[in-house]
């Protein structure tokens, strides 16, 4: 009798457990914090959707240990917003990692919350040194970093520009422009240091408000000026004012890099033809005109490219574009959220910050083995810029008729720059 | 650093011509500033309420004009003629709705209900139509009339004339028309209005849409220069604010006159000092104002 009962007792609590094992598919929740409202929206928006994308392939393979990924969005409106999200993602939502951010003074804010609570924080793009000069144990920075792109700019004027220019560096004009928020003032200090290692003349360095309506003086300040090359550093909506009155007040240039949202194909509407010539110092982020991407992907990996093709393929199909449309920003939410949920996490068991922390940390792959064509090593605690992929890499773009091709450097090239632009009158008459 | 790069200004012929480049972009600026204001000064002259989604109203006749380009390819011109009866109705409907309730509350009040309409209809559309930013391209966008040296951006241009027609139109109408006379009545003391048998609350409705019209306008005349996002009325609030204020609240040729004053102040301490620096040179100027002569430049809190 005793036997019998216990039998049943023991059946009984077997059964009340067995729905845990029979019931595998349980949810990873993650974090995704970007500017979904307020002046920065645009991008915020694209990189979620690159991001769930990233979430969707990975479930289709499997998910994360059987489980579903399901990314929670937080919405960094303002470097408080940032703050606040971060902390309601990680203490409500309770999330263990949080995926961001675009904008540098959000993700500065947002990262030392997730510091904080000793929870992952996992940056995929914005770009100021100063965000990883913390050395923080949870922050990990997918891509490169301010002075990577300013460095790299000085670099292309130094050496394509001057030479098609057939000028020597030391006697070329160049003007500086950069958005005054930390994104701006961080790439334009990278650049400047590098631009007096060449030699370059600088007759004008200015900064001007994201927010501002009228950026007339600004150019005006350039046409007096008259520089040989200018580079900015901007965002959407005053890029295109700037270029819109740059138009209307016939300030031409020989070359104007930009560094930022000049790779947007929303430009087109806005600009039009006008959006021709200027160049972009970004990420390796394409788009497939006719089949054909506009970054050279022989040193790729195979599966990368794999990759990068149904992401362009999802990414059209969903939302309605062609795959020559695709904005980079989503391209760049996809790659920097797919090295996260693709390369890091399943080498894993959980999403326990500290096992991510070291997994991130053991982790070594070669260019190319990503869909923005950078490595990832991330540098190891102890040592300056802690949690920055030092295998980071990029290029320069031009616009040419309507389509962002790589122009430099020649590895990533799939066509050669055109400098110098032509001046407004001669546009005209095309 | 600004004052180095200038320090040849007075010894260049083509500097002097770079001056009146300046000169001209400023007055043009101007003419956009004081055309956003108009609707928001009447508004006050009449109903002695800030309208703090003023912003929002301009940025809904952005929204108007660039659908009807987007889907019926119409100018933002002719856009027009469709947008500021849609908002003259959707300013009455406000107003009824809203604003009415408002007339005896405290300032206080006054302030927390419109910033939160403006918060409403920033997130409403944020909702609607998402954060993209959304410019209408067409050839007078960028074209530009060229005398000697100098530009002047054709579509700058015709806002100011624009605002310049607005003003005399309104002047005409408040001076000629009796529902002008009215509004002007129940400006100056709507109790004494009232009892002259002036209908006040019919006056607060057409002044709150008038108000709401003119942002539409303001929108239609503005998409082909700026894109238009959500929170776009934002960038222009502030600036329209202290236009208003340094005009006289509720005084339509001092908001214009102030509107070109605050422009030229911007594009020069941009050019002579640094570009960063052309607002924060306006609103010291706008304090400063605000210590010595509070009612504004032009003098009369009244139309």
């Amino acid at each position: 009798m005793k036997k019998a009962i216990a039998m049943v007792v023991m059946i009984f609590l077997v059964q009340m457990t067995l729905p845990a094992f029979v019931q595998a598919q349980g949810t990873v929740k993650i974090g995704a914090l970007w500017p979904l409202s307020g002046p920065i929206a645009e991008d915020g928006q694209e990189s979620i959707r690159g991001a769930k994308i990233a979430a969707e392939m990975q479930n289709d393979r499997g998910g994360l240990w059987g489980n579903k990924i399901e990314l929670v969005t937080g919405d960094a409106s303002d470097a408080k917003a940032a703050m606040s999200e971060a902390e309601r993602l990680i203490t409500v939502e309770k999330t263990n990692i949080i995926m961001g951010t675009w904008v540098s003074g959000f993700a500065f804010t947002a990262s030392q919350v997730a510091e904080k609570y000793k929870k992952v924080y996992w940056e995929t793009a914005a770009l100021a040194n100063n965000i990883m000069e913390r050395r923080f144990n949870y922050l990990f920075h997918a891509s490169g970093l301010s002075s990577n792109f300013g460095e790299m700019s000085a670099d292309f004027v130094a050496d394509e520009v001057a030479k098609k220019l057939g000028k020597d560096p030391k006697d070329l004009k160049v003007a500086v422009v950069y958005e005054d928020s930390l994104h701006g003032t961080s790439i334009s200090e990278a650049f400047i240091k590098k631009a007096k290692v060449y030699g370059f003349k600088l007759p004008v360095v200015e900064s001007y408000n994201v927010k501002a309506v009228d950026l007339s003086s600004l150019v005006m300040k350039l046409k007096e000026a008259n520089p040989d090359v200018l580079f900015g550093i901007h965002y959407f909506n005053d890029l295109v004012l700037f270029w819109r009155q740059a138009k209307e007040v016939n300030f031409n240039v020989e070359a104007f890099i930009s560094c930022g949202s000049a790779g947007s194909p929303k430009l087109i509407p806005q600009l039009g033809e006008d959006v021709n010539y200027l160049f972009n110092t970004f990420r390796l982020l394409g788009e497939f005109y006719d089949g054909n991407y506009s970054v050279n992907l022989q040193s790729f990996k195979p599966e990368t490219v794999a990759d990068l093709k149904e992401f362009f393929k999802r990414y059209s199909e969903k939302y309605n574009v062609t795959q020559a449309q695709v904005p980079n920003t989503a391209t760049l939410g996809f790659s920097g959220a797919w090295m996260l949920l693709h390369e890091v996490l399943p080498k894993c068991k959980s999403d326990d910050p500290e096992e991510v922390r070291k997994a991130a940390l053991a982790i070594d792959l070669d260019y190319g083995s990503t869909a923005h064509g950078v490595g990832m090593k991330f540098a190891q605690p102890g040592t300056p810029n802690q949690g920055l992929n030092e295998k980071f890499v990029a290029g320069v773009f031009q616009w040419q008729d309507g389509k962002f091709y790589c122009v430099w450097p020649d590895k990533y090239a799939v066509k050669a720059p055109v400098i110098p632009m032509p001046k407004w009158d001669e546009r005209k008459k095309k | 650093m600004g004052f180095r790069a200038h320090a040849c200004l007075f010894k260049d012929n083509e500097t002097v011509g770079a001056v009146l480049q300046v000169f001209i972009n400023g007055v043009m600026l101007g003419g956009i500033y004081g055309l956003i204001s108009m609707g928001l000064t009447l508004t006050f002259g009449v109903m002695k309420i800030v309208n703090f989604a003023h912003g929002e109203f301009l940025m809904l006749g952005m929204y108007g004009a660039f659908w009807l380009f987007y889907f019926l390819g119409l100018s933002p011109y002719l856009s027009i003629l469709v947008v500021v009866p849609v908002m003259f109705l959707f300013g009455l409907l406000i107003q009824r709705g809203l604003i009415q309730r408002l007339i005896d509350a405290t300032g206080i009040t006054q302030i927390f209900v419109t910033v939160g309409l403006s918060m409403v209809l920033q997130n409403a559309v944020l909702y609607m139509w998402s954060a993209d930013y959304r410019g209408v391209k067409i050839p007078i966008g960028t074209m530009s009339l060229r005398i000697g040296d100098i530009t002047i951006s054709l579509s700058r241009l015709i806002v100011f004339l624009a605002t310049l027609a607005i003003v005399i139109f309104l002047l005409l109408f408040l001076k000629k028309t009796s529902l002008g006379k009215a509004m002007r009545a129940t400006s100056q003391n709507w109790r004494a209005a009232w009892l002259m048998g002036v209908n006040v609350r019919k006056i607060y409705l057409i002044a709150f849409a008038m108000g709401s019209a003119l942002a539409g306008l303001a929108g239609c005349m503005i998409i082909p220069i700026f894109s238009v996002f959500p929170s776009v009325g934002v960038n222009f609030v502030l600036i329209t604010f202290v236009v208003v204020v340094l005009g006289g609240m509720g005084s339509i040729p001092g908001a214009f006159l102030a509107g070109i004053i605050v422009g030229l102040i911007e594009t020069f301490s941009g050019f002579l000092l640094a570009p960063s620096l052309g607002p924060m040179v306006v609103f010291v100027f706008f304090v400063l104002i605000l210590l010595f002569k509070p009612s504004g430049l032009v003098g009369r809190s009244r139309i």
